[in-house]
């Protein structure tokens, strides 16, 4: 197999000075007056050519350190690091913007920052304009800008200068929704070229929906690492332990599911069906659930996708499909149309739930929910046990 | 010892492989310095008039002093204060460049032991078309001659020398800004150790003040630009090479800062990224 990076024992430690003058001091005679601080603590990987790895873990845990070592702005302490290919990293995409200069002279000042020769930019910039989509404020003084202006173009010159290896540390956070998915678009892209591309998100479900293996990193120590469900899984285990350690009241945060983004996807009409077809919130035990809804793709959506979740009263998690499942792919075409999901006669008890649910494009963040925590209750008449769910069950007696 | 010589070339070497890169990079720099601002470029011409007049005022009326040898005193003092322009700017700009620069430490792969050169590079154009207005006013007023050549040999010097010094300054600045304002400190301190306002005859008589004077890199260079601009009109040497001492001193002198700027520059270079 081909790789385009392999790290063996990489271990980086910070030096942690309690006055900078001691470093001068040490430097010159070789003494050493310094806490080492580990950041990374022996990691070894092989990254196969191709392959979008998700790399996850708490802030601090040391993704950022990995990323740039991996780019060579940093150096590491000990251990061996062979990258196969031109690296672009976007580390933080409007660094290094001059406030005064025109968008075009700090296209200009980016990529020669980045070591592309100038004749190189000449025949790119087109591209570059045109990627970055800001009109005319391209030839106005970067300080005129809005945030979401500057990241569209550190993020425009960033993709273009055809890297091998691309290093995106949480630079989605930014811009609007449909730059998001014009940027996840281009590293599809990538991704189809076969070039390599490690992405840290704190979102989750964008790891989910564009990453193919997953690193986790906790403290320095590489956790886990290889195909994205297995890793996930895991951290999303370590995910709960470490909350139900702080605080029991949070809710899980994919529930804050922001309401609708409605220049690309619209939900309307949402109902809950009995099994008699009326609208109700109130469902007898073992009923048939519908849901019911209408929305319009304004923006052609190549892999629309629905997910639903139930939870008890205490938002504890009784069932969420499967988010990256390509049975539930669903019409992303423009246009109006309508869905309707059925869960046949549910086990759940009597009691109050809560529904929530999401369209969601399968290669990015965006989302659209079209429930959120909705609360529907199932009643009962006769007793036949006391929990959330029946567990049907048989028996033989001798 | 030995390091300090291979770090020396390692700068060097990444130097001469990232020039086109330097140039690109210096060009913007300019573009930045005076974009946002009506006047522009002007600002770089306005700033040394006003510095000279002044100090001719202060100096001529003032004190009434200054005059010495068979030169207008204004001649002898532009002559001075055009390379202490360069010095005093660059020695701030470059030694600052690097913390200044941040981003390109931080978040791009780029070659660090450029970022002072870029920095020197601009300044140093706007430094070369001061001194063709500084020869067009002696030529106007009758003090050009063919000494003048020299000042390829003054550029020359004086590159290297803030060159030199910025290696040892880059690097420290990035640790601690303590010398930040050990610059702008000592740059005052400097000034009036260097012979820009007085000629430096005027000190033959303290030996120890003399030396030191002399052994100031900041002297050498003045006294270059002084042979070239007046050579041919009764100055100290009318040509640096007649000052044989001084000018082994000088070379000197820029190899040990060199080494010793290379040398720190090199051993700290690893540690760039973490610290800022």
């Amino acid at each position: 197999m081909e790789y385009a990076i392999r790290i063996k024992n990489l271990t980086k430690a910070y030096k942690i000075y309690s006055s900078p003058l001691k470093r001068i001091f040490d430097t010159v005679f070789h003494t050493k007056h310094y806490k080492a601080f580990t950041a990374l603590d022996n990691i070894s990987i092989d990254i196969p050519k191709g392959e979008v790895i998700g790399i996850l873990g708490k802030n601090g845990s040391g993704k950022s350190t990995l990323l740039k070592i991996i780019t060579g702005v940093a150096k590491q302490t000990s251990g061996e690091i062979e990258t196969n290919g031109k690296i672009s990293a976007m580390l933080e995409l409007t660094s290094g913007f001059d406030p005064e200069l025109t968008g075009i002279e700090n296209i200009y000042l980016k990529a020669i920052s980045m070591g592309i020769p100038k004749a190189e930019i000449e025949k790119k910039i087109d591209d570059i304009t045109d990627f970055a989509d800001i009109g005319d404020y391209i030839n106005r003084p970067v300080r005129t800008y809005s945030s979401g202006m500057k990241s569209r173009l550190g993020f425009a010159v960033s993709v273009n200068v055809d890297p091998d290896i691309l290093v995106v540390d949480e630079v989605l956070a930014v811009g609007d929704d449909i730059f998001k998915l014009k940027c996840i678009e281009k590293m599809k892209q990538f991704r189809k070229e076969g070039k390599t591309i490690l992405f840290v998100s704190h979102s989750l479900f964008t790891v989910k929906a564009f990453c193919t293996m997953g690193l986790w990193i906790n403290e320095g120590k590489m956790m886990d690492y290889g195909e994205l469900g297995s890793v996930i899984l895991k951290y999303e285990d370590f995910l709960k332990k470490e909350k139900a350690k702080i605080t029991s009241t949070q809710t899980e945060k994919n529930a804050d599911y922001p309401i609708e983004k409605k220049d690309i996807l619209q939900i309307m009409n949402f109902a809950m069906l009995g099994s008699n077809g009326e609208k109700t919130t109130e469902f007898k035990r073992g009923e048939d659930i519908i849901i019911r809804f209408d929305y319009e793709v304004k923006k052609e959506i190549d892999k629309l996708n629905f997910g639903f979740t139930v939870r008890d009263a205490e938002e504890k998690l009784i069932f969420m499909s499967d988010k990256r499942s390509k049975d539930n792919l669903i019409n992303g075409n423009v246009g109006k149309h309508s869905l309707e999901i059925k869960i046949d006669s549910p086990p759940l008890l009597e009691g109050t739930y809560l529904l929530s649910g999401e369209l969601w494009d399968n290669d990015s963040t965006f989302f659209v929910g079209f429930s959120n925590k909705r609360k529907f209750t199932i009643t009962q008449t006769d007793y036949i046990g006391s929990g959330i769910i029946s567990l049907s069950h048989k028996f033989t007696n001798q | 010892m030995i390091f300090a010589f291979k770090a020396l070339f390692d700068i060097i070497a990444t130097n001469i492989k990232n020039f086109r890169q330097s140039i690109s990079m210096s060009a913007i720099e300019l573009k930045k310095t005076y974009s946002g601002s009506t006047f522009g470029m002007v600002w770089a011409f306005v700033k040394p008039v006003l510095f000279v007049l002044v100090y001719w005022f202060g100096i001529t009326i003032g004190i009434k002093g200054g005059n010495s040898g068979n030169v207008p005193y204004i001649f002898s003092l532009i002559a001075g204060i055009l390379p202490w322009f360069f010095i005093s700017e660059s020695w701030f700009r470059c030694g600052t460049s690097i913390r200044r620069n941040k981003h390109l430490v931080t978040k791009t792969v780029f070659p660090i032991a450029t970022i002072p050169v870029f920095e020197e590079m601009h300044q140093f154009l706007v430094h070369m078309i001061l001194t063709a207005v500084a020869a067009v006013i002696f030529a106007v007023s009758g003090y050009m001659s063919l000494n003048f050549v020299q000042i390829i040999y003054g550029w020359i010097c004086i590159f290297v020398l803030m060159w030199a010094v910025s290696l040892i300054f880059s690097a420290l600045v990035v640790i601690s800004r303590d010398f930040e304002h050990m610059i702008k400190s000592l740059t005052q301190v400097l000034f009036w150790l260097s012979p820009i306002l007085w000629n430096i005859e005027k000190v033959k008589d303290y030996p120890l003040v003399y030396t030191i004077v002399r052994l100031n890199p900041v002297s050498y260079i003045i006294e270059v630009y002084r042979s070239a601009f007046l050579g041919g009109f009764g100055v100290t040497y009318s040509w640096f090479f007649n000052d044989v001492l001084g000018t082994v001193c000088f070379w000197g002198e820029i190899i040990v800062i060199a080494l010793v700027g290379s040398y720190l520059f090199k051993k700290l270079e690893r540690d760039f990224a973490d610290i800022l």
